[in-house]
């Protein structure tokens, strides 16, 4: 039988969950007769509550975004000292560099014919707003990361980004026909993350297009496909359904993405799909579809 | 901008199609960056989110400041961060958890949560470095062995030690409280 003493000495682990099966289940059947543990034991879930204490995500959310909050500087030490703090920042300075995607507030009415050049503006104005969101992306994603504490996940990270540069290299190198050193460099391309079809809502967000000038498109394809499969490619189908393009060997990057270098010349104008297959074995399963159109 | 902001929250409310469809919209994108957190739950989360800006919207509690767009990202990146919090919490069984008092984690009471972890920060600046990591360590989910063998002394000793710093919390925070109301008490 455990006595009060002993009981009152291990709440502390009893809440962090790393007690013995039966030394826990003897002070859980103590706690059920002694009202004074009982008490002990909500007094340790306040200790709890204040050593693992953080500021409160909605004031967390606001000092991320730069509102004069206050005790700013409060919050800002924290955040140097609690690694889940930084990187709770990091998710909400991605979801406000995602905000742009999303439509706006005066598209939430059904949209107008507009002429040829307006089509045509609105689409470079898109695909300029994305190459440059992507670059926010990427790096508001890096500087926290390379500050955090876990310098193994940083390593990963940056591994996985060196990874995507160097595939995109050999893409490119591979385009123009030529070895990575010879290739003439292409520039001015527009780079463009894109979210798969199932997790755009009915009319909820915009097309994107690319115009065919461009001679090729940079695609980050963000997913939330399963790594578990052995292998990955991309086909792009046209709008009558037939494969034009087709790429395997896809690497889906721990950030839970897909990079491809998508030369534009010989593809069809118009909405493109573009499908992600896995396959394990003899399996092979459309996991992901995204769209793009291609402008003359 | 107000005014079509304002509109569309109306519309929105009154569940319109088109309204629904880009708040929506709007709720998934400040969701996305958490689904690698979430993984299977992610749905779960997104429809928390969106309960949460329908009951906010609903008590008029967006003013207008600021896009109706920025604001709903807020509630929704608010609510997936509670709920990523939640998962981070002790680890106990139900038959405990009956025992406890509920944590409070609801938006409506953030000005109330902001207070109590400004007293909880000031409580922790007088506390004595060597307790904040052991309770740091605890937190972390070491057993009291391996914090014993981390911090060098025995296991009985780290038990006290630990339940010595739970004291010393509790008695600065019983002094911060008896002087804020001596403070606000008229002579």
């Amino acid at each position: 039988m455990m006595d009060c003493r002993t009981a009152t000495e291990i709440l502390p682990w009893l809440l962090n969950g790393s007690l013995g099966a039966d030394e826990r289940r003897e002070l859980e059947t103590h706690l059920q007769d002694c009202d004074a543990c009982r008490e002990a034991l909500a007094d340790t879930a306040g200790a709890w509550r204040l050593f693992a204490g953080h500021p409160p995500a909605s004031l967390l959310v606001a000092w991320a975004e730069g509102d004069d909050v206050p005790d700013a500087e409060l919050v800002a030490r924290h955040v140097e000292e609690c690694p889940a703090c930084a990187d709770e920042v990091t998710l909400i300075k991605e979801a406000a560099a995602l905000e742009p995607f999303g439509p706006s507030a005066h598209r939430a009415v059904p949209p107008q014919p507009v002429d040829r050049w307006r089509r045509f503006a609105f689409a470079a104005a898109a695909v300029a707003v994305l190459g440059v969101t992507a670059l926010v992306v990427s790096w508001t994603a890096l500087l926290p990361r390379a500050r955090s504490a876990s310098v193994e996940r940083d390593a990963a990270w940056i591994a996985s980004a060196q990874a995507r540069v160097e595939a995109l290299k050999d893409e490119v190198a591979r385009l123009t026909g030529a070895g990575a050193g010879a290739a003439a460099p292409l520039v001015n391309l527009p780079v463009v993350e894109l979210l798969p079809d199932s997790f755009r809502m009915r009319g909820g967000s915009e097309r994107v297009a690319v115009h065919r000038s461009s001679g090729a498109v940079a695609l980050i394809l963000t997913t939330r496909t399963d790594p578990g499969w052995g292998s990955y490619r991309l086909r792009v189908l046209a709008a009558d359904g037939l494969e034009v393009w087709r790429s395997e060997d896809l690497i889906l990057h721990n950030t839970g993405d897909f990079t491809i270098l998508l030369p534009l010349g010989d593809l069809p104008s118009g909405e493109l799909q573009l499908a992600v297959d896995g396959r394990r074995g003899d399996v092979v399963s459309e996991l992901e579809t995204f769209r793009l159109v291609i402008i003359d | 901008m107000v005014a079509m902001d304002q509109e569309l929250a109306g519309a929105f409310l009154a569940g319109r199609a088109d309204a629904v469809d880009s708040v929506a919209t709007w709720i998934r994108l400040a969701a996305w960056p958490f689904r690698g957190r979430f993984g299977d739950d992610w749905e779960d989360a997104v429809g928390d989110a969106a309960l949460q800006v329908t009951e906010a919207l609903r008590r008029g509690r967006y003013s207008g400041a600021g896009t109706l767009k920025g604001y709903v990202r807020r509630v929704a990146v608010t609510t997936c961060l509670d709920r990523l919090r939640s998962r981070r919490r002790w680890r106990t069984t139900e038959l405990i958890d009956e025992l406890l008092p509920p944590d409070s984690h609801s938006p409506a009471d953030a000005i109330e949560a902001a207070d109590v972890w400004r007293l909880a920060r000031r409580i922790i600046d007088g506390v004595p470095e060597d307790c904040i990591r052991l309770w740091k360590a605890l937190i972390a989910g070491q057993s009291y062995g391996e914090m014993a063998e981390t911090f060098g002394v025995a296991a009985g000793t780290l038990r006290v030690r630990v339940l010595r710093c739970r004291r010393k919390a509790a008695e600065i925070r019983e002094r911060i409280e008896c002087n804020e109301t001596r403070a606000r008490t008229p002579e």
